[in-house]
């Protein structure tokens, strides 16, 4: 088989904004390879809802009240990381530290808050397969908060802390890119999680 | 009878240890290297790399340990799926210290 170039990003500058970053391109595989994980996720848990005499098995539905307040609070925060982001890209180093710690804070709520809807699941991840497959789908979406937690936390101290260049003004342009990410892959998790079982029964 | 044997999450310990150690692996790396790069060096990825794949390896073993002197079935396919998901996340691991070797770590 013949191979086909599409792209070289060996011509790609040290550092630079979106498409000219070399780590832009890294970012866009992991998101890649994550929403092929996420894919694999919900199709199994349509899978097994599709194949139950009834949904939830045997386990009333998850209060609607946490995951609700999730949802409005993810979707909120895609703005201040529009702000961090725009920051960024002008190079505006005392406003990219400013919506830095905000963004920063709404991370860590959104953890807090999460933290809330796992008491509300109304199920155990042991109990019955409708159980195992809700926290599947929890903990998957909570280990891309951590990170994105982490990683946000990490880069504004770092703002404050260290010299910053183009390199670290575009990461955090693909900071907020994998934000973006996080909230909207929460999108479909939270209509299967809190919606579905309530639809279906 | 073993305190492992009676466990109920002992049969999960692969899993749940050997994604753990990637996760943790995959962002100690990721952000000594951000903070530091002269720090985040090949000597740094081969240690982490290698409390990593203990870690799923242990986790990997309590699974296969986990066994009571009657298996049953349900506690039979967890501890299969706790030893095979430590077997994946240790080719993971050792695909994610490979890398950490391969690029030099101030060009990541």
């Amino acid at each position: 088989m013949k191979a086909r170039v599409v792209g070289d990003l060996s011509i790609l500058p040290p550092a630079g904004f979106r498409s000219y970053g070399l780590w832009f391109w890294a970012g866009l595989g992991f998101m890649s390879i994550e929403t092929a994980g996420f894919a694999l996720a919900i199709g199994a848990y349509l899978y097994l809802m599709s194949s139950a005499p009834q949904w939830p098995l045997d386990s009333p539905s998850p209060d609607l009240l946490w995951g609700t307040l999730q949802t409005v609070l993810l979707l909120a925060s895609l703005w201040p990381a529009l702000a961090f982001s725009r920051a960024g890209r002008r190079c505006d180093l005392a406003a990219t530290r400013r919506w830095g710690v905000i963004v920063a804070a709404l991370n860590a709520l959104a953890l807090v808050i999460r933290g809330f809807e796992f008491p509300h699941l109304n199920t155990r991840w042991d109990f019955d397969v409708y159980g195992s497959i809700v926290w599947a789908l929890m903990l998957l979406h909570t280990a891309h908060l951590i990170t994105d937690f982490i990683d946000t936390a990490m880069l504004v101290v770092f703002l404050f802390t260290h010299s910053v260049d183009v390199e670290r003004f575009s990461d955090v342009d693909d900071d907020c890119i994998y934000w973006a990410f996080v909230v909207l892959s929460w999108l479909p998790i939270y209509l299967l999680i809190y919606w579905a079982p309530r639809l279906a029964s | 009878m073993s305190r492992l044997a009676t466990s109920p999450l002992a049969p999960w310990a692969g899993l749940f240890l050997g994604a753990l150690a990637w996760f943790g692996q995959h962002q100690t790396g990721a952000d000594v290297n951000t903070w530091n790069c002269q720090v985040g060096n090949g000597g740094l990825v081969v240690l982490a790399g290698f409390v990593a794949a203990l870690v799923a390896a242990a986790g990997g073993l309590i699974s296969w340990i986990s066994r009571p002197p009657e298996d049953v079935q349900n506690r039979r396919f967890a501890r299969f799926v706790g030893v095979g998901g430590a077997g994946v996340f240790l080719l993971a691991i050792g695909f994610q210290t490979l890398a950490g070797l391969l690029v030099p770590a101030c060009l990541r």
